[in-house]
């Protein structure tokens, strides 16, 4: 294995610099190519890349795949294949970008564009920009990443010696950051530096795109099911935001001896996210709870005192199984609590809204767009809000039929809409099918912020022609970006186009 | 109940109905409450002291039988479930609820939907080519450990907070209904449910009755006895909704494969 990057020879471009490898698309224009170049030779933090990247918007971004530091970001057909964990990355599930952690021993093989025009030779690269289908950064074998491959002609006088300015407080393990009660109730003993970015309840995937400070992730997700949950905030949101609420009276009625419960205690500060309390945490600590009454002695004293409430005695309503219904806001422990978190946190994008900005005359633009898209007046430099979600276009089927993109659309056979809010019902389109080559419920094309997605969920598959491009048979389940111009074949000669509409 | 046929939702749909419910062994009072009018099918299980649970449910389906009258969409159901929540909120002695799971027939785009509505863990279920399929999804606290994979299915049904729910009508939370919408099946089956019938009786078991009971009415009385027969610890009530459609439902078909050489 080398000790410096390799790339496999392709179209797309690779900008390789010390400590940060970007692949664009090649038939990104030269101009964009220096500017990020200059970026990636100079060390520019991941910050400052990604505004770069998004400054045209997040519609006019193409697909790219970007490794720094031990970060990989990722949108549409870029990926990334770590070894030895063998773990898989994508962009192309994700509405935004997918960005994540990387183990440092783990060799990073960044990709974009199709397997196909692999040749398999790779060579050398230390710093420049190349065309390429793949480069591979190797896994770091010691702290300081580039002190040893450093013969490169780069002139990099100041930024030489970043030690990773980035904050980012997550990947590693350190114990630095919580040294609050919380430890005790999560034993954390994961060996991987970020349990994947699983149900967070992040509500706003594209809420913050780039002005942040922070080291927030505008859009960590990681698969399609999980991108449904900032589709639906109404729904989702406020029971994410209730849950150690719920997690606390859950406790409460599980444990034998109620007086060994001392996790209500370790309730997080509501402030600071509650990442780890959910998924197997939960499970955990429940268990946990309930199985060793007798530790409760070596945890820490001072958090116990804080929370005596813990000690009210099982409700009687809980107890007796005599299939009473009653609502969760009888129960004791969730009388008191933090019941279904005030929907009133401010500016959050309802169903119908997204985020954005309004021109003086109101009309809706993207979050990054510097004029307005309907009449060209410059936008003010304000923070993002929630704004009426504009129709994103239209499709049109090829019987004739149509719908407008202000809302997800199911297309098929006898559409079949689930599990929706009365202001998320989905427009749904049916079409004839003789052969019943067709499914009941064939296609999704999903509006997601600002973006477009199509989910093929048939049985017999959906075709995909992109503008200029080859027909692809989408991959059932999973979204997919598209852009105006694009094409759905359904089969049994149905076949339905996705247009921009003028605003 | 008399399962007659009567045509619907314009014509398109001919729905035969039956329905049951009973107090259950343990109950002085039964706070289900149920609706069967022509495209309009609810049911409704109450909850407070005081006997306010009975006129909790009592209200709700009140309000909603008014959907009877009108040109269906979900914003009209909201709307009638906001007005049942207020008159509840309004009861004497407060703290009473009531979940709702409907199934109203409506005409989507020229063709028949059945628009599903559900608060709390009352069900709607779906039956068709011989499958049983639970269409809502409960608001509850075990349902909510069973989406984050705490608990498994087996756990849910022992689980001690199994009937605390977190959505319902008549509480000061805002009233907000999930929905779906389920093309009509020609032949296909809709059972609503109360958790007097789940609470005792397993799906695969409500499967094998709903299938050995092509009369609606005698599905329901069925179910209704099975849930008796296993404790009958809650009140119990059961709607059972066949529907033919009335040309035959081409649309509505299974899909077939497609043939092996692209000969689409």
């Amino acid at each position: 294995m080398s000790d410096e990057p390799t790339y496999t020879s392709g179209t797309a471009t690779a900008l390789v610099g010390s400590d940060c490898v970007l692949l664009l698309p090649g038939d990104v224009g030269s101009d964009r190519v220096y500017e990020l170049w200059a970026l990636v030779r100079d060390g520019a933090d991941l910050d400052a890349l990604l505004e770069v990247l998004v400054a045209k918007g997040l519609r006019a971004l193409g697909p790219f795949a970007l490794l720094h530091g031990r970060r990989v970001v990722l949108r549409g057909s870029g990926r990334a294949q770590l070894e030895p964990s063998g773990r898989s990355l994508t962009g192309a599930t994700v509405t935004t970008w997918a960005e994540h952690a990387v183990a440092a021993e783990e060799q990073v093989g960044l990709r974009l564009g199709p397997d196909t025009e692999d040749d398999g030779r790779p060579l050398p690269v230390v710093s420049g920009v190349v065309r390429a289908s793949s480069v591979s950064v190797p896994a770091r074998t010691e702290a300081p990443p580039h002190a040893a491959a450093e013969p490169e002609p780069e002139p990099e006088p100041e930024t030489e010696t970043e030690p990773e300015p980035e904050p980012e407080p997550e990947p590693e393990p350190t114990p630095e950051p919580e040294p609050t009660p919380e430890t005790e109730t999560e034993p954390e003993p994961e060996p991987e530096p970020e349990p994947e970015p699983e149900p967070e309840p992040e509500p706003e995937p594209e809420a913050e795109p780039e002005p942040e400070p922070d080291p927030g992730e505008p859009a960590v997700s990681s698969g399609p099911w999980e991108d449904l949950t900032p589709a639906s905030p109404d729904t989702i949101a406020p029971d994410w935001t209730e849950a150690p609420a719920r997690t606390a009276s859950v406790l409460v009625h599980e444990v034998p001896d109620v007086s060994a419960a001392p996790a209500p205690a370790a309730r997080p500060d509501p402030e600071e996210g509650y990442d780890h309390l959910f998924g197997q945490t939960v499970n955990r600590s429940v268990e946990e709870a309930a199985v060793r009454p007798a530790e409760a002695d070596d945890e820490p004293a001072p958090s116990a005192p804080v929370v005596p409430a813990p000690v009210s005695p099982v409700h009687p309503a809980v107890t007796d199984h005599d299939g009473a219904t009653i609502m969760r806001s009888e129960l004791p422990a969730a009388a008191g609590g933090a019941h279904r978190a005030p929907a009133a946190t401010s500016a959050e994008p309802g169903a119908g809204e997204v985020w954005g900005l309004l021109c003086p005359e109101g009309h809706p633009n993207p979050p990054q767009q510097r004029s307005c898209r309907t009449c060209a007046v410059p936008l003010p430099d304000a923070d993002p809000v929630p704004v009426p979600r504009p129709a994103l276009g239209r499709l049109r089927v090829s019987d004739g039929s149509q719908a407008v993109l202000d809302r997800t659309v199911l297309i098929g056979r006898a559409p079949t809409a689930n599990h929706f809010l009365e202001d998320g019902l989905p427009h749904l389109l049916r079409v004839v099918s003789p052969q019943q080559d067709i499914s009941r419920t064939h296609v999704e094309v999903r509006v997601e912020g600002w973006d477009v997605l199509v989910v093929d969920l048939s049985s017999n598959g959906t075709w995909l022609v992109r503008p200029g491009g080859e027909p692809q048979m989408l991959h059932r389940g999973d979204p997919v970006l598209v852009l105006p111009g694009s094409l759905l074949d359904l089969g049994d000669g149905v076949t339905v186009t996705y247009e921009a509409v003028a605003t | 109940m008399p399962g007659a046929a009567v045509p619907t939702f314009g014509g398109l749909v001919e729905v035969s109905v039956g329905s049951a419910t009973d107090l259950g062994h343990h109950r002085r009072v039964n706070e289900d409450s149920l609706l069967v009018c022509p495209h309009v099918y609810v049911v409704a299980d109450g909850m407070g002291g005081h006997a306010a649970g009975d006129q909790a449910s009592a209200i709700l389906v009140e309000e909603m039988s008014r959907l009877a009258a009108v040109a269906v969409e979900a914003a009209d159901v909201s709307e009638v479930l906001q007005q049942a929540n207020v008159r509840i909120r309004a009861l004497a002695d407060g703290g009473a609820g009531t979940t709702v799971t409907a199934a109203i027939g409506v005409e989507h785009q020229g063709a028949p939907y059945w628009l599903v509505a559900n608060l709390g863990d009352s069900r709607t279920y779906q039956l068709s080519e011989g499958r049983l399929e639970q269409v809502s999804v409960d608001h509850s606290v075990v349902q909510e450990l069973l989406d984050r994979g705490v608990l498994d299915a087996a756990g849910a049904r022992r689980h001690p907070q199994r009937h605390v729910i977190t959505r319902a009508v008549g509480t000061p939370e805002a009233v907000e209904p999930d929905y779906w919408l389920l093309p009509v099946l020609d032949g296909g089956r809709l059972v609503l449910c109360s958790d007097g019938l789940t609470g005792e009786v397993e799906d695969a078991q409500m499967a094998d009755v709903l299938l050995a009971h092509p009369d609606p009415q005698q599905a329901a009385d069925a179910l209704v006895a099975m849930a008796l027969d296993g404790g009958g610890r809650d009140n119990v009530t059961v709607v059972v909704i066949d529907a033919r459609v009335r040309d035959g439902g081409s649309a509505l078909q299974d899909t077939l494969p497609r043939p092996a050489s692209g000969a689409s």
